[in-house]
């Protein structure tokens, strides 16, 4: 193995690993308030790249503006859904509320392959160019879009820990009853959690749209690789999806190029299942009932 | 008085206008005499975009047909009727939705998309003899001899081999050694078998493969691994457009500079959209975007006009249904699948959205139910996709 194939694995999994956590944290975030397994984040991260196609690729107006603009219309379609379909439920058995996530993949796919048709598109590129290291290739696209979800991690783990709204969304995560009582709106921290899980799904899918391609039914991909590493991490844990987006990452890119794929995807279950052996919540999360 | 004779009046009119309706719908139903065809084809899922193409080109030449007064077979001329159940690209809806067009709606004809589509149906279809017509690459152990009634009216990616190898032989010379690429399943399987013929009979060294999840999302480490064997050329198949989109930047991102063939991709819209400047020297086997004669421009917009859009894939099916018809009309009926299955397979169509098309590969098969047609082949240069190969595919002997 010569440098060059170790660097190019290292800068591969380290720029899979920080994107992968930024699919996740949204799910995460979603759980963590509400305890709703939102089984549409996927569709949800499809309508993210959907909105900025538009925006960048036909409408020409600027990239970065649409990236914004998506993360905010989605916020409120996340809010909407909470607000609609999510809060009648609350307080019941999860299982309603995994039928209405379950529910509004089917709904939003197929609305999708009606609105967009089935073709597969592309969201042009915002950056071109690379640099070598060690003979190794980092193109600025990919540079741009793993420092950006690793600012949009550290950003939400930081609203999480030092802001108000952070510390009552972390107050309904631990006690719904008890912080109720303390005079936090648990409502409206439910539809800013539930919007926010949103809006950090579609910029994911803006991001990942703008590296792959987008497609109606690109959403199922991301939320089994969500699902992964949230379940690895800890369901609700900021730092558990960035771990848990590293330890997939490094295995795709290692393995891969060392072994073969098939093998990548089985150490990344192996790995799931020996973490959940020794530690049923996750690396970081917590003890759910 | 006067609201008695309006309400007589009113009834007697009721009573004519349902007269006429009683008399005229029947009739009507009875004299237009149809040949029921059905489409079982993914509508929702993963393979959506080729089933939505494929039933597309059934429904636009169904039509067609029928506005021409309907296919003649013996002296008698019937309209074709197209009914479409949507088996999500899954081995057991196929079987369902292949009964019930069997069995409730009574139709002897079958159209079908994608491989695990095609292995629930077949199932079921040939024991019934009914004639299938599909798009299936892989799975060649249900083809041939032991399926008489089964069609594979899609040019596979070994046949196309035999039309864009010689291009790509000529515009790149110094091409001595191939890589492939492709899905981790059965398709992939085959259409890895079908490469590596491909390389021997032209002579280029086959550097091996590398097979992908379809749940892969990202092909950096795939294509990094490919690159260490120094290809001069990569083959992708079957792989849609934006897979072979995401497989065509990493390659160019890490440094490879030869050609990419896909003879899956038939487009080079979602290549360029997501490749930019690193589309040059992909080459895209059966894949007109620019329709060249008169029928293939007005193929083009009456989908659009129908369909709201032309979608390249749908062009490359559209000729089935014409086959299909000519060979009511040559076998006389349409009831009796093998007389029908036997004209099909003598059945020369041109000037179709492929140009020349008909069946063959009964060397290569043992029975001659394998489409063929002109390929052409895009290949995009200073990133602009361009027709620069048209040509009948140059099958070996024996063939």
């Amino acid at each position: 193995m010569t440098l060059q194939l170790t660097v190019q694995m290292a800068i591969t999994g380290v720029t899979l690993g920080l994107i992968y956590g930024l699919i996740a944290i949204g799910l995460t975030l979603i759980f963590g308030v509400m305890r709703i397994i939102q089984y549409a984040h996927g569709e949800i991260y499809m309508l993210g790249a959907y909105f900025l196609y538009y925006w960048f690729d036909k409408w020409h107006l600027p990239y970065w503006a649409g990236f914004v603009m998506s993360a905010v219309v989605i916020f409120f379609f996340g809010a909407g859904l909470q607000l609609l379909l999510f809060r009648p439920l609350h307080g019941k058995d999860m299982l309603y509320s995994l039928a209405v996530s379950l529910a509004l993949i089917f709904i939003i796919s197929s609305a999708g392959i009606i609105a967009f048709g089935a073709v597969i598109r592309g969201i042009s590129s915002f950056v071109t160019g690379q640099i070598r290291i060690a003979g190794a290739e980092w193109t600025f696209e990919r540079m741009v879009i793993a420092g950006i979800s690793l600012v949009l991690i550290i950003a939400l783990w930081f609203l999480l820990q030092r802001t108000k709204i952070g510390l009552a969304m972390r107050a309904v995560a631990e006690d719904p009853e008890t912080s109720s009582l303390q005079g936090i709106n648990n409502r409206r921290i439910h539809w800013v959690a539930m919007g926010l899980g949103s809006a950090l799904s579609a910029m994911a899918g803006c991001l990942m749209g703008t590296l792959m391609f987008i497609v109606p039914s690109m959403g199922f991909l991301a939320t089994i690789k969500a699902f992964m590493i949230v379940i690895m991490g800890g369901l609700g844990s900021v730092p558990g999806a960035l771990v848990g987006g590293f330890v997939i990452g490094f295995i795709d890119s290692f393995l891969t190029t060392l072994a073969t794929s098939e093998l990548a995807y089985i150490i990344g279950f192996v790995t799931i299942f020996v973490i959940l052996v020794f530690k049923p919540s996750g690396l970081f999360g917590q003890a759910w009932e | 008085m006067r609201r008695a004779l309006l309400f007589v009046a009113g009834l007697l009119v009721l009573l004519i206008a349902f007269g006429a309706c009683s008399r005229g719908t029947p009739s009507g139903m009875i004299q237009d005499k149809v040949i029921k065809i059905g489409g079982a084809v993914p509508l929702t899922g993963a393979v959506a975009y080729w089933g939505i193409c494929t039933d597309q080109a059934w429904k636009d030449g169904a039509e067609v047909i029928n506005a021409r007064g309907g296919v003649k077979v013996g002296n008698q001329n019937y309209k074709l009727q197209i009914i479409t159940y949507d088996h999500k690209g899954s081995t057991p809806d196929a079987q369902t939705v292949t009964k019930r067009l069997i069995e409730q709606d009574k139709v002897k004809y079958i159209y079908n998309q994608a491989a695990a589509g095609t292995i629930g149906m077949l199932e079921i279809s040939e024991p019934a003899k009914v004639l299938t017509s599909v798009a299936c690459w892989g799975y060649l152990e249900h083809y041939g001899k032991d399926f008489p009634y089964h069609f594979r009216s899609e040019m596979s990616d070994y046949e196309q081999g035999f039309a864009y190898m010689p291009f790509v032989k000529t515009k790149y010379p110094g091409i001595k050694k191939a890589a492939f690429l492709g899905p981790d399943d059965k398709d992939g399987y085959d259409c890895y078998y079908s490469y590596q013929r491909l390389m021997k009979y032209y002579d280029v060294q086959d550097l091996g493969v590398e097979y992908f999840q379809w749940e892969t999302t990202d092909f950096y480490p795939l294509v990094t691994k490919t690159l260490q064997k120094k290809p001069d050329m990569i083959i992708t198949s079957p792989t849609p457009p934006g897979i072979t989109a995401s497989i065509v930047k990493a390659a160019r991102e890490l440094g490879f500079k030869g050609p990419v063939v896909s003879p899956g991709a038939s487009e080079t819209k979602t290549i360029l959209e997501v490749c930019g400047e690193q589309a040059d020297g992909v080459v895209l086997p059966v894949t007109l975007e620019t329709p060249q004669t008169q029928s293939q421009k007005d193929l083009a917009e009456r989908f659009k006009k129908r369909f709201g859009e032309f979608n390249l894939y749908a062009g490359n099916l559209s000729w089935w249904v014409y086959a299909l018809a000519e060979a009511f009309t040559v076998a006389g009926t349409f009831e009796d699948t093998t007389k029908v299955a036997d004209a099909l397979e003598d059945v020369v169509l041109k000037d179709t959205y492929v140009g020349t098309a008909r069946y063959a590969g009964e060397g290569a098969y043992g029975i001659k139910r394998q489409g063929v047609y002109d390929c052409y082949t895009m290949l995009i240069e200073d990133q602009k996709g361009f027709l620069a190969d048209v040509r009948f595919p140059e099958l070996p002997p024996g063939y």
